[in-house]
């Protein structure tokens, strides 16, 4: 059986980044805030501790399947799980430590100003969105100080974004659950059909996952607009996510039955939520797929060169393009040749998407790094070959 | 096949470009700035917003007190036998009390919890009483309550000062407003009763 050479994954930056000062930056940071967070969830526990496990199991149970979602987002390369740690860190514990900080004082402002009537309407909408859109996007700002290499596109901003809006979303779903609604079994129970299933769709992660676009737009677009052009469309998009952040803060289009809910009220719930939450996910999900297309359109127009040489066929190029049709091949290949030429066969794929990225970097098509990536694909897909029941695939085009 | 191919990872040609050690460090900093300016911004903007408007007003000579813009004199009187200031902004209001001769801060608290005993229905006081200074280095204690108005029904919540001056002369600052609304006005409150003249 041919030997492929083991290599580390192309491009992955680490977390670890100590030469760095951005890096010491984020440790201090999430040290100083993670004492005050420590200290915050210890009140909470002490005070019910039944309620405070249920808060936390509740929420794992929604944010679990949410990181999945948001983590195989990326066609093509997805992000090191160490850069994801770090910004759901930096949502949980360092932007809401700060945030809480930062909207006593900001609301203090807009009751000194508008008075205690109009405050107490409106100082969450004129506050939180700014304060907190900054605190989150400043934690995608630090993932890309640390990792900068990480940052190919759009889709890489939203990633990180979502991740750190999620936790952000639910250390504050584990304080409200606690302070608002009492923190007991019932109230929590209460807290997470509100803020959960009632709104869980909608808030932090869309809100930060469409700052970190923006933040993605600025660093990976240099190539194809100036940067005023660039700055222009990252300040639109930021302003998309704080007016929709105020919207769901303020008490216009509040069509919330009043407390206390009974009967038909559990039903309306979902439906004043969406009304203030729909538009926002319409139009993230419609910023996704176009930034889902131009990576499919970027991956295309890398490989094209490399279409019938050594790093890549046309039929392997086809399939590379759509998520399904490739993972369909390695279910093909290991229904025929077993698990191992399943494995090798993705990594095949991935070392082609690596491809794509060596040769849109590459000025010269005789860059040696170029011809190392070529010669690394025709050995994995020269071992692939090699195992018994992985060629027949090759005439469907799977692997050859 | 040789086994050599692909040990050496491919290199990114705009991936050797590191910055300069300085120039690390200055994104960093930018990102602490805004911190600090989001964090503190706040209470800064506050601050220079809580400008005085009028003329201080006393209250029999034992206390002066500088309303903050908003904030207008509703009323004066006598309550028990103690003459009272009443300063209000929408649903907020802060009652400042010449309460008379008293031995010292704990026990004035302790007496006007009576009072508020006398006035209010279903009355929790907070557990312990908080050591306060005022700007003008006078002493006292701060203790908070909830209750309901018996006439009107309404639960109240307020936050009560209570200091000595040097020639034994209480005072009292009980700033209340309806549930819910007391953290919408007591950044004006603790910013007068912080800058109240005693004595």
């Amino acid at each position: 059986m041919a030997l492929v050479a083991r290599r580390r994954p192309f491009h992955q930056a680490r977390f670890l980044q100590p030469r760095l000062p951005a890096f010491w930056l984020y440790i201090v940071l999430l040290l100083a805030t993670g004492i005050v967070a420590v200290a915050e969830q210890a009140v909470f526990r002490d005070a019910s501790p039944g309620g405070f496990a249920l808060s936390w199991l509740l929420l794992a149970v929604y944010a679990l399947p949410v990181f999945i979602v948001v983590y195989l987002l990326d066609l093509y390369e997805r992000e090191p799980l160490s850069l994801m740690v770090a910004a759901f860190l930096w949502g949980a514990v360092v932007a809401t430590t700060l945030s809480a900080i930062a909207n006593g004082g900001w609301g203090l402002v807009v009751a000194r100003v508008g008075g205690p009537e109009f405050a107490a309407r409106w100082t969450a909408a004129l506050t939180a969105p700014f304060v907190e859109e900054t605190i989150k996007g400043l934690g995608v700002v630090m993932i890309y100080l640390i990792a900068r290499d990480e940052f190919d596109d759009v889709m890489d901003g939203f990633v990180y974004g979502a991740v750190c809006g999620l936790g952000f979303a639910i250390v504050e779903d584990v304080v409200y659950f606690a302070v608002v609604f009492g923190g007991g079994i019932g109230g929590v129970l209460r807290g997470f059909f509100l803020r959960v299933v009632a709104s869980g769709l909608y808030s932090h992660v869309l809100y930060t996952g469409i700052v970190g676009m923006a933040v993605g737009i600025v660093d990976s677009r240099r190539s194809s607009a100036s940067l005023g052009r660039r700055l222009v469309q990252a300040a639109g998009l930021c302003a998309v996510a704080v007016s929709a952040h105020v919207l769901w803060n303020s008490p216009v289009l509040d069509f919330f039955p009043p407390d206390p809910w009974t009967g038909a009220d559990w039903l309306l719930i979902p439906v004043a939520t969406a009304v203030k939450g729909l538009p926002l996910l319409v139009f993230v999900a419609i910023a996704v797929v176009l930034a889902r297309r131009r990576e499919r359109r970027w991956l295309h127009d890398a490989l094209a060169t490399e279409v019938g040489g050594d790093g890549i066929s046309s039929e392997e190029l086809r399939l590379l393009e759509v998520p399904a049709l490739r993972r369909e091949a390695r279910r093909t290949m290991r229904r025929r040749a077993g698990s191992r030429a399943a494995s090798l066969l993705h990594r095949l794929q991935r070392e082609q998407v690596n491809l794509a990225m060596v040769a849109s970097r590459a000025i010269d098509p005789a860059d040696p790094a170029l011809a190392q990536q070529r010669a690394l694909c025709r050995s994995l897909r020269d071992a692939l070959r090699a195992i018994p029941g992985a060629a027949p695939a090759e005439t469907t085009g799977v692997a050859g | 096949m040789d086994a050599s191919i692909g040990t050496v990872p491919p290199r990114r040609p705009d991936e050797a470009v590191p910055l300069a050690p300085a120039r690390r460090w200055i994104a960093p900093l930018l990102v602490l700035l805004v911190i600090v300016a989001v964090v503190a911004g706040g209470y800064v903007v506050f601050a220079a917003l809580a400008e005085p408007a009028g003329p201080p007003v006393g209250v029999e000579g034992v206390v002066s007190i500088q309303p903050l813009s908003g904030w207008e004199v509703a009323g004066r009187g006598r309550s028990d036998g103690h003459v009272y200031l009443r300063l209000s902004r929408g649903s907020g209001t802060l009652d400042v009390v010449a309460w008379g001769p008293a031995s010292e801060a704990a026990t004035l608290a302790t007496d006007y919890r009576s009072v508020l005993q006398s006035q209010l229905s279903q009355l929790q006081v907070s557990d312990d009483l908080e050591a306060v200074a005022l700007q003008d280095g006078t002493v006292g204690v701060r203790f908070r309550y909830v209750g309901v108005v018996a006439d009107t029904g309404a639960t109240v919540e307020g936050d009560v000062t209570c200091v000595v001056t040097p020639d034994g002369q209480g005072v009292v600052f009980d700033g209340w407003a309806p549930e819910g609304m007391l953290s919408f006005v007591d950044g004006d409150l603790e910013t007068m009763v912080d800058r109240a003249v005693i004595g």
